[in-house]
């Protein structure tokens, strides 16, 4: 029997991890979700946004707010639990004792994870740049820079949540905890940075905002104060280059520490 | 040839020894036994040669390659069953096994002949999810099988699966050493240990306290007791106690005794020729334990399996 490269192997685990997301309906739902979303926001936006008074950037951004909570739950949805389900539902005594690096297993799964992410937020962009097109008759660059950055974003984002999934044994522990991560605990780091006057530049979803700022023009200050009420508050927003940047730095970094993790992770 | 090795293997938690210095080679075509009772660093042993555990001194090598350095090389010919793995609930049988042979880069011509050898082709479609514990031990072990491995590590292959099933897998194993296969197997039932296995070796406490073939445990450790079944009621037992090699009989029942002596197949084999030719109808004539129970007790001073 002949050895078998490790990208091949990458790309077994990817086929069926995505087989995975397909059969428990996992993909099947939350393209659900993103059509019903979808459609709230055609509703809502047809019925309350006059686009005479908007540019094509200004109308695509009432889309684009939208944009991070769905990278987040497509984050959560793929990789919350892709690695910790090995460790809690012992399917790894299956996977693991076979000729196979731990990282062509944390990286195969995470591209199925990519993959079935990627459909969901391209299914959004789709309708969300339709839907500007036919309105506004145009889409700028700026719209295509700003769906590049929620990829970027997603990949960040997703690369976190398999950091948190290899580090937890637990499925649900893993998928709980990663989601009050990002929808509380990074909103709250946020909040207080603005209060304390301090950037925010370790954070994710800081950083994350870029795919909305890209389509204000001007692009919106570096740092704005506010005061008002006795109380002085700075508003961060994070520059195109220091956007991008904590992304990478988020990717790279948080690959390294879940490669590690599952490379050196026991199955006792 | 091919072979495990365990040179100086240890495995420590905090202050507990879950396995200290294991020293032992295995090789050739044959089934070794892995015998120890509870926590005796069993299952920790066989995680350690299949890249599931790190040990934290020594090595385990299967065919010259280190497991924790190179687990690819080391574990491209072992098929292994490790405790009581879980499947995907989503894949059926055919595609849990088709994964396996995509990982390995395996040909999947062994899928139908897996599953009939564990009896799951006729539910090669449905989704494992269902399956009962015993089901999802013999796929279990059709994916140990699927590949055609040299070496199968088995941790209690026949845990949670009924009689029947139970001997079907023993079958099974006894059949693979003759395709020429190392098999190093734990377990706890020493009956399937005799049965299945050519060599034993016994752990406790993490340590190795006995490595030898089945037939030399017998013959150093056989039962010092048979008892006879007769087809006739026994009225005394003076005549028996009356024959050389015979300490003391005891009456279970009119047609039942049980006869001490000092042990050894050549005397044991004295004494039926004796109540032969005396004239007694032997309906059966057997060792009152297996001669690993003996050993198994005497080494390990009788603490649970």
């Amino acid at each position: 029997m002949s050895e078998k490269s490790s990208m091949a192997q990458m790309l077994t685990i990817a086929k069926y991890q995505f087989l995975n997301y397909i059969r428990s309906k996992r993909l099947f739902i939350l393209l659900g979700i993103t059509i019903a979303i979808s459609l709230i926001f055609l509703v809502i936006i047809w019925k309350f946004v006059e686009p005479k008074y908007l540019s094509a950037d200004g109308y695509l951004s009432r889309w684009v707010s939208f944009v991070a909570y769905l990278v987040i739950l497509a984050a959560l949805f793929f990789g919350g639990d892709a690695i910790a389900s090995e460790y809690g539902k012992k399917t790894g005594y299956f996977l693991f004792p076979n000729p196979i690096k731990r990282w062509s297993i944390l990286w195969g799964k995470f591209l199925a994870s990519l993959v079935a992410s990627l459909l969901v937020v391209f299914l959004y962009w789709g309708i969300a740049l339709g839907d500007t097109y036919i309105v506004k008759g145009e889409v700028t660059i700026h719209g295509l820079y700003s769906m590049g950055l929620s990829i970027l974003y997603l990949i960040s984002l997703l690369s976190l949540t398999y950091m948190f999934s290899a580090f937890f044994k637990n499925s649900a522990v893993s998928i709980t905890i990663t989601a009050i991560l990002y929808f509380f605990v990074f909103n709250i780091v946020d909040s207080i940075s603005m209060l304390t006057g301090v950037e925010p530049w370790f954070s994710i979803t800081y950083a994350g905002e870029v795919i909305t700022n890209v389509l204000q023009n001007p692009y919106p200050p570096h740092a704005q104060t506010v005061s008002g009420g006795g109380i002085t508050i700075t508003v961060f927003h994070a520059p195109l280059n220091l956007g991008i940047g904590i992304m990478v730095g988020y990717f790279i970094a948080t690959a390294i520490i879940a490669t590690l993790i599952i490379t050196y992770r026991e199955l006792k | 040839m091919v072979y495990l090795e365990a040179v100086n293997l240890t495995k420590k938690y905090g202050d507990f020894y879950a396995l200290r210095n294991l020293n032992l080679r295995i090789e050739g075509n044959r089934c070794i036994g892995y015998l120890g009772p509870n926590g005796a660093g069993k299952t920790t042993t066989l995680k350690l040669f299949t890249n599931l555990l790190r040990p934290t001194a020594g090595e385990a090598i299967i065919n010259g390659h280190p497991v924790k350095r190179e687990p690819k090389k080391a574990l491209q010919n072992v098929g292994t069953l490790i405790e009581s793995p879980e499947f995907y609930p989503y894949l059926t049988p055919k595609e849990i096994l088709s994964m396996a042979c995509d990982i390995r880069g395996a040909p999947k011509d062994g899928i139908k002949d897996s599953l009939e050898k564990v009896r799951l082709y006729s539910w090669r479609d449905k989704k494992a999810g269902k399956f009962s514990k015993g089901m999802k031990q013999r796929l279990a072990l059709a994916v140990a099988l699927v590949s055609n491995p040299e070496i199968l590590i088995l941790d209690e292959p026949t845990t949670g699966m009924d009689p029947q099933g139970m001997k079907e897998i023993r079958d099974i194993i006894k059949d693979l050493k003759k395709e020429g296969i190392l098999i190093f197997m734990s377990s706890h039932l020493l009956p399937e240990v005799t049965y299945v296995c050519d060599e034993v070796a016994m752990i406790h406490r993490g340590r190795l306290i006995l490595y030898d073939s089945i037939e030399n445990v017998s013959r150093k450790f056989s039962s010092n007791h048979v008892v006879v079944e007769l087809l006739e009621p026994l009225e005394s037992v003076e005549k028996i106690e009356e024959i050389d090699e015979i300490r003391a009989v005891e009456l279970l029942s009119p047609y039942k005794l049980r006869i001490s002596f000092p042990g050894g197949a050549e005397k044991q084999y004295r004494i039926l020729k004796e109540l032969m030719t005396q004239g007694y109808k032997i309906v059966s004539f057997q060792s009152e334990s297996l001669a690993l129970e003996e050993a198994y007790i005497k080494l390990i001073g009788g603490e649970n399996v």
